[in-house]
């Protein structure tokens, strides 16, 4: 007999004449037919990381005070004051960079169900690593590793970087500080961490706590992070301007939840948006517009044309940068007979690119994208899939918690307004030395395609459009 | 103990046929649980009772079947701690983060299974092979990372293994 066999012959032996007998259950007819009023049971739940992906609006971007939701008076932890920063340090960019090219294919190729999709990175970043914060050291070493961070540490600098290089950019919009708007472009990055009344925190997390207030600039609330409280939030601390947002659609069952939103407003400038409204009112500014099936459509669009302007040529496609004011659009248009998914990894990478200048017009869709992603399955990208077993360890006590799903819901809207809302400020310029002549070349994105867009050379969206789904002027 | 999933679907749905097939499938494993945690044998059956009433008062508000195996688990430990704490009016929360893991605290329970091993490699290895559990599940109840366990499990294999060796070679030279 094998040394495992003899080992559980005699613990069997042991434990069935050790163990005791629960009288109910070996006679069921005594067995309870009712819940008993117990007190609280740990039982194992969901945890949800939603990341709320952007969206914009033309009105001035004055962050509204929390409060507004009634909340804060709950709350067990409230955010660090913020203070822009207008620099992010090499390693935090990297490692950023590295989450957000690692995971925006997967959120991507995922969810992709031939309808527009869009994944957003900051609040998908900034969500997942709350949550590995608050989970065991296993989970941590897995995640830092495949961003290539030290430690956790680092990885909380990052955040801490991030929220407030792309979160916050208060003199070059409008500040949390002055609540005044400074320029074209506005962003807030707000963080939330819900946790069902029932759930109890463990004794001694006083520096947990203070590094998610000071890092990830939470607000932690006792109360069940149920779809409509998570709404209410949500609307309460988006920035004046939004009056759109996405529904955050979670299930209602979870018990604790990261929860990060990201907010981008990109304005045109005030003339050139005048301009545009009046193409948009118009209805007859059209691009046709080649569906995926086949079919055309007509568009409304922005053209733009720029005397020196670069394309780039890859494997079966080509690409153009479009800036707003703060943001800068990577368009990558499949060549005939192409998809988007065709070209998703060689757009990504931008490797093996070459480039040429052109007298350049940009033909480009007004979008809405309207997306609902579920990208639970980063965390097997991330080597974090531990998670699905045990979570949040090192907050919570007496539970056994486990990530069920990771929901982004996002609106993205480009159009005469632009990517973003803020007031212009325009520079006449003259006297300049006339400009080096060059060919003509028109790149319309007059069929599916894929972008990127970049906030100061970080990368904040990705998506692909299919029907733009721009509604029509009225 | 391996908990079918239709069955824990049927727990979870209140049906007293599973009810009875989790308890006769689960009892001596959340027994040991509880007993190494708990050392009075009599403390020990309280919890026990406890466990099985709240899991079946509690079962309707249970989300995934697959993780039935896993709450149970941490029920059994969970109890047994809030038990100690209630009892010894002691914080129990390091003993959480790493079940067995003071090498200072005496575990007569687990030791009166092995006495040459210590109470962590016990503890291992009575869950890994009577209770079937995988490192990783183990991890979970434990504290304990996978490859501590790994390391413990291996290493107490071997003693027990060098123990029925001499054992039997005792046995041989006094037949002989």
């Amino acid at each position: 007999m094998s040394i495992k066999k003899i080992i559980k012959q005699k613990a069997d032996e042991r434990l069935e004449e050790e163990t005791p007998k629960v009288e109910s259950l070996e006679n069921p007819s005594l067995a309870p037919t009712k819940a008993f009023p117990w007190k609280w049971v740990a039982i194992p739940t969901a945890v949800c990381a939603i990341a709320v992906g952007g969206t914009f609006a033309v009105l001035k971007l004055t962050a509204k005070p929390s409060t507004k939701n009634g909340l804060d008076q709950e709350a067990i932890v409230l955010p660090k004051k913020r203070t822009m920063t207008t620099t992010i340090s090499d390693r935090c960019a990297a490692i950023y960079k590295g989450f957000a090219e690692k995971i925006a294919p997967v959120a991507l190729k995922t969810n992709f169900m031939n309808q527009s999709v869009a994944f957003s990175a900051v609040d998908a970043f900034v969500s997942l690593s709350m949550e590995v914060y608050l989970s065991a050291d296993a989970i941590q070493s897995a995640y830092c590793q495949s961003l290539g961070a030290r430690d956790m540490a680092e990885v909380n600098e990052t955040v801490k970087e991030i929220s407030t290089y792309l979160g916050v950019a208060g003199e070059r919009s409008l500040g949390e500080e002055t609540g005044v708007t400074t320029g074209l472009f506005g962003g807030a990055n707000i963080n939330s961490l819900w946790l069902a009344p029932g759930l109890r925190l463990k004794s001694g997390i006083d520096p947990l706590l203070k590094e998610l207030s000071d890092s990830y600039f939470v607000s932690a609330y006792h109360v069940p992070p149920t779809a409509a409280n998570l709404n209410v939030w949500f609307q309460s601390v988006a920035p004046e301007g939004f009056d759109e947002l996405p529904e955050i659609k979670v299930p209602d069952d979870s018990n604790a939840s990261c929860v990060s939103a990201y907010f981008l407003q990109d304005h045109y400038q005030d003339g050139a948006q005048v301009v545009l409204k009046q193409q948009y009112d118009s209805k007859n500014h059209y691009l046709d517009y080649t569906l995926a099936d086949g079919t055309t459509k007509k568009v409304d669009y922005i053209k733009n044309v720029e005397d020196a302007g670069i394309v780039y040529t890859g494997d079966d496609f080509t690409a153009v940068d479009q800036k707003i004011a703060a943001t800068q659009f990577h368009y990558c248009l499949p060549d005939p007979g192409k998809t988007p998914m065709d070209i998703l990894d060689a757009a990504l990478s931008r490797e093996g690119l070459t480039s040429k200048k052109y007298k350049l017009t940009t033909e480009a869709p007004y979008f809405k994208i309207n997306s609902d992603l579920d990208i639970t399955s980063t965390v097997e990208t991330l080597g974090i899939s531990e998670l699905k077993s045990a979570s949040l360890t090192k907050l919570v006590d007496d539970s056994e918690e486990y990530l069920d799903v990771i929901k982004q819901d996002s609106l993205l809207t480009y159009d005469y307004r632009g990517f973003y809302a803020a007031s212009a400020t325009v520079v006449a310029n003259t006297g300049e030395a006339e400009p080096p002549k060059y060919d003509p070349y028109t790149f319309s994105l007059n069929r599916p395609y894929y972008f990127e867009s970049d906030l100061y050379g970080l990368p904040v969206f990705y998506g692909i459009v299919m029907d733009p789904g721009y509604p029509a002027a009225a | 103990m391996k908990i079918p999933y239709s069955t824990a679907k049927a727990f979870i749905a209140g049906g007293k046929d599973a009810q009875e097939e989790v308890y006769r499938s689960t009892r001596k494993l959340l027994y040991f649980v509880i007993r190494s945690i708990v050392n009075e044998e009599e403390d020990a059956k309280d919890v026990y009772q406890n466990v099985f009433v709240k899991a079946i008062a509690n079962a309707a508000t249970l989300q995934k079947p697959e993780a039935l195996q896993a709450y149970l688990l941490s029920l059994a430990k969970n109890e047994s701690l809030n038990y100690l704490r209630a009892k010894h009016q002691e914080d129990p929360s390091d003993q959480i983060d790493s079940l067995y893991g003071e090498e200072e605290t005496r575990y007569p329970y687990l030791e009166s299974y092995y006495p040459f091993l210590s109470p962590k490699e016990n503890a291992v290895v009575l869950l890994k092979i009577e209770g079937e559990m995988s490192f990783r599940d183990i991890a979970a109840l434990s504290g304990l990372n996978r490859q501590s366990l790994n390391n413990l499990y291996r290493s107490a294999l071997k003693k027990i293994k060098r123990f029925y060796q001499e054992e039997k070679r005792h046995e041989h030279q006094e037949n002989h």
